[in-house]
């Protein structure tokens, strides 16, 4: 797993991807802060961290497009299926490297915490919270594009299907359906899960206690068991293709 | 071959089935289960999201249903989203308690009945409702402009309306004498559950209730005798009065009401102005002022904020008073303080600085009286009185969340009931606070960080593709 890790961690910096994907990312969280909080002199992170959220739909593509379909277009997956190694550790290792390039950008944006507290008091710890949500967010992302990028040889459509979903996931939660209401009668049971799932899928719900400085098991365990299931999913695409 | 083929299929689709089912159990469970016991932990520096002693013992009262709708219309805000995590503690704490939305506008039956009041109220307040009764929360009272949070104290006290021993409180407000009815003073009693009647002593008797609390604010007019010896009975019958002076309004007027609090209660107002300079916050004729250990300020002592006061007369306590007649200073100025005759020149930076003649601090500005009687029934009558030299103490800065002077004013009205029927849930501090900086200094930040950074970044990038590609 350590060498790939490496090798896909290599990979992001040699060629532009990577550098892409953090000055896209540095470049909308920046502007994001000084629209946000240094245009209203602002300590409270939250609302920076909703648009933050808004702002993955379109970065995290960029760094999961190529992880599995690249290696397909290459050709170069025969090598790693046929290789002596678990497919777990392949998907693990790619997971592991576009993770630190997620955690490299978020670590560099931590750089607004100083400048707020040189020109004010900011809840460190408050903000550190919505921090960490902010990066398992990103995390469950790269999990999803990750599959997505594993079902398909094209990185154009693995791209547009990771930014579709995630679009999707992200406005769910701001669309406020209520099945319940349209859905009564015999179906009134249908209108209450409809509910239920759509409030389950929205992101948004999930990330909201983070971005208020509390830390909560569940949205912490949601992001957590949700990467593992696409990392699981990632899996078992790879090894089923492994075995054909 | 394809036997295992096929085998392999079918296990990697149960297990992938398996996976999907486990991690949706798994997260259906902890949902339910946050409905029930809270699974958080609160970093909010003021814990916001967390109920206070005084909270959780109000509704582990509650032994009847209490329905709480929250009022919405069209998309989630976040002062939706804040409400519900705060509303969710009250659900973990009682099943008696229910919490719902209801879309105003896409589902206004269910609130018909109430729509008349909904109209007038922001989106996410709140309708409480148990059985016959109902009481709303104004979403629009829900935050202060200097960034606090009245949530759970609103929710609370509407809350503690419903309890069977829940009595109804007024305190009342004298007119007739010029008073200058303080707004923010009645505001908070009123969010506490306080009811506020006015009361023209020239034509109505003092309240026969023993523990009431009559508030005298600012009287620019004097009380006639016959006012004054029923307010005396009044606090002889073990009642409770507030009297707030000002520099600028009744002096040298108020010769009935002044004589008699020197000579039954030994407390003289002094015709004069505290000037506290050292102590006074800039921009403002704001003071703070120094606590004096008593039951009432004991609690707030150990609050990170000071009580403060503005324009103030000093008063004095008298050695010769009455013997059933004790007296406590609750607050006063410092040592550096000093006073001057003159209250008109209590106008600019110039003309408040000492002068030759000016008396010396330290003074007190505010002084609570208790008064022992025996009555008829031989039983033993406790009259309070509370004398202000400041009616800014409770006015303006009440509401002035800086300051401590809203928790003195409550743990006062407490104290004075006999610390029933008042909740003192304080007002907590919103996540973040205020910056500081220049119009240079953001245009500095906004260059350095949106284009300078970003751009070395993806420089950075660019250099290492070339190098790679025509090495």
């Amino acid at each position: 797993m350590k060498a790939i890790y490496k090798r896909e961690l290599n990979a992001y910096f040699k060629t532009p991807i990577g550098c892409i994907f953090l000055s896209a990312f540095i470049f909308f969280s920046s502007l994001f802060f000084v629209l946000i909080n240094m245009n209203s002199m602002h300590t409270s992170m939250t609302n920076y961290f909703s648009n933050v959220s808004l702002m993955f739909v379109f970065v995290i593509p960029i760094l999961t497009m190529r992880l599995f379909s690249e290696e397909r277009k290459n050709k170069t997956d025969q090598l790693l299926l046929t290789a002596p190694i678990k497919v777990t550790d392949i998907v693990l290792g790619k997971f592991l490297a576009a993770g630190t390039v997620l955690l490299i950008g978020t670590v560099i944006t931590t750089l607004f915490l100083p400048i707020m507290n040189f020109y004010g008091s900011p809840d460190i710890a408050e903000s550190l919270i919505g921090y960490l949500g902010i990066f398992l967010l990103g995390l469950l992302f790269v999990s999803l594009g990750m599959f997505l990028s594993s079902i398909t040889e094209s990185q154009v459509i693995a791209a547009i299907s990771t930014l579709v979903v995630i679009f999707f996931l992200w406005f769910v939660g701001n669309m406020n359906l209520q099945f319940s209401t349209i859905l009564t009668g015999i179906f009134s049971w249908l209108g209450a899960f409809l509910d239920w799932f759509m409030n389950f899928i929205s992101i948004n719900n999930r990330l909201y206690d983070f971005t208020l400085g509390t830390l909560n098991i569940v949205p912490l365990f949601y992001f957590i068991s949700l990467t593992a299931l696409f990392v699981f999913l990632t899996v078992s695409v790879i090894e089923r293709r492994r075995w054909k | 071959m394809n036997n295992r083929k096929t085998k392999y299929s079918l296990n990697s689709k149960v297990f992938i089935v398996g996976a999907v089912l486990i991690v949706l159990l798994l997260n259906a469970i902890l949902i339910s289960l946050n409905d029930k016991i809270s699974l958080e932990l609160d970093f909010t520096k003021d814990k916001i999201f967390a109920l206070t002693t005084e909270s959780k013992e109000i509704v582990d009262k509650i032994n009847e249903p209490v329905d709480i709708i929250i009022l919405t219309a069209g998309e989630e805000s976040e002062t939706i989203s804040m409400v519900k995590n705060v509303l969710d503690k009250y659900t973990q704490r009682s099943k008696q308690i229910n919490v719902r939305e209801v879309d105003v506008v896409k589902n206004p039956t269910e609130i018909q009945a109430y729509m008349e009041d909904i109209v007038q109220l922001g989106v996410g307040s709140l309708l409480m409702k148990q059985g016959d009764q109902h009481a709303f929360v104004d979403a629009n009272d829900y935050f202060s402009q200097d960034g606090y949070s009245y949530i759970e104290r609103s929710v609370t006290t509407k809350l503690a309306s419903f309890l069977d021993d829940a009595e109804e409180s007024t305190i009342y407000f004298t007119t007739g004498h010029g008073e200058q009815l303080s707004k923010n003073y009645t505001k908070v009693l009123e969010m506490v559950g306080y009811t506020i009647e006015l009361l023209d002593t020239m034509t109505v008797d003092f309240p026969e209730e023993e523990d009431a609390i009559v508030i005298i604010s600012a009287p620019d007019v004097d009380f006639s005798l016959d006012e004054i010896n029923k307010m005396d009975a009044f606090l002889d019958r073990g009642g409770n009065v507030q009297i707030y002076f000002d520099p600028f309004y009744g002096s040298g007027n108020l010769e009935n009401l002044q004589a008699y609090l020197s000579d039954d209660w030994g407390i003289a107002r002094n015709s004069n102005v505290v000037i506290d300079t050292g102590r006074m916050i800039e921009n403002s004729s704001y003071m703070f002022g120094n606590l004096n250990e008593h039951e009432i300020t004991n609690p707030i002592m150990n609050i990170n904020k000071g009580v403060g006061y503005g324009p103030a007369n000093s008063l004095e306590i008298l050695v010769e008073r009455p013997a059933s007649v004790t007296v406590s200073p609750l607050l006063s100025t410092s040592s550096s303080s000093y006073a001057k005759d003159d209250v008109s020149l209590f106008t600019s930076k110039e003309s408040i600085k000492k002068a030759a003649g000016d008396q010396t601090g330290p003074f007190d500005v505010l002084l609570l009286a208790n008064r022992q009687v025996n009555a008829e029934d031989n039983s033993l009558k406790i009259g309070s009185l509370l004398v202000s030299g400041s009616v800014l103490v409770f006015d303006s800065l009440t509401t002035d969340t800086r300051f401590a002077n809203e928790d003195l004013m409550l743990n006062t009205i407490k104290w004075m009931e006999g610390n029933q029927n008042s909740i003192t849930i304080r007002a907590k501090e919103l996540p973040g606070g205020q910056m500081v900086f220049s119009k240079t200094q953001f245009w500095t930040w906004f260059v350095v960080l949106v284009v300078v950074i970003p751009l070395i970044t993806l420089l950075l990038g660019i250099i290492t593709y070339v190098k790679r590609r025509y090495r």
